[in-house]
């Protein structure tokens, strides 16, 4: 079933890196700021 | 992704947190960010079990192309109640454009 809008996301907690440094993303720890997922293709792809 | 790193400032002015997902592993998003010249934001990594993420959001199997290993483009905004205020899914190749996810985002606040 796809999700719609006002739907409840989610959630997913996953390993993650922001530069060099290696982290764990978890969305519902980001509750009080609105999130952006982009779900891209593969890494070293133009877009 | 560079694309997005130009303009996270507008982001985090919309109280945004970014960040992107994809298959690929943690090692790969480092070296990935590095051909980049470096990402403020996360890239994560929806390994295993494979694409489990994409899949709770609808996008795996992949349904807008023929690469059956691969998760479909998309765009989520979730916003700060946790719910989902805004999505599209894009072709492959395509961009995300920048200024429509911002609009959206300005719309939430």
């Amino acid at each position: 079933m796809p999700l719609k809008i006002g739907d409840e996301a989610p959630d997913f907690k996953l390993a993650s890196a922001t530069g060099d440094k290696r982290g764990e993303f978890h969305l519902s720890a980001q509750k009080g700021k609105n999130v952006v997922i982009l779900f891209y293709a593969l890494d070293f792809t133009p877009v | 992704m560079s694309a997005i790193q130009a303009d996270l400032a507008k982001f985090a002015g919309s109280n945004a947190q970014v960040v992107g997902v994809n298959t690929d592993t943690v090692f790969s998003h480092i070296a990935f960010q590095k051909s980049l010249g470096g990402l403020s934001f996360p890239l994560a990594s929806d390994r295993w079990p494979y694409a489990k993420t994409a899949e709770a959001y609808g996008l795996f199997p992949p349904t807008k192309h023929d690469f059956a290993f691969v998760n479909d483009r998309a765009v989520f905004i979730v916003d700060k109640d946790g719910k989902i205020a805004w999505s599209k899914v894009y072709e492959l190749g395509r961009q995300p454009d920048n200024a429509e996810i911002l609009d959206a985002l300005r719309k939430l606040v």
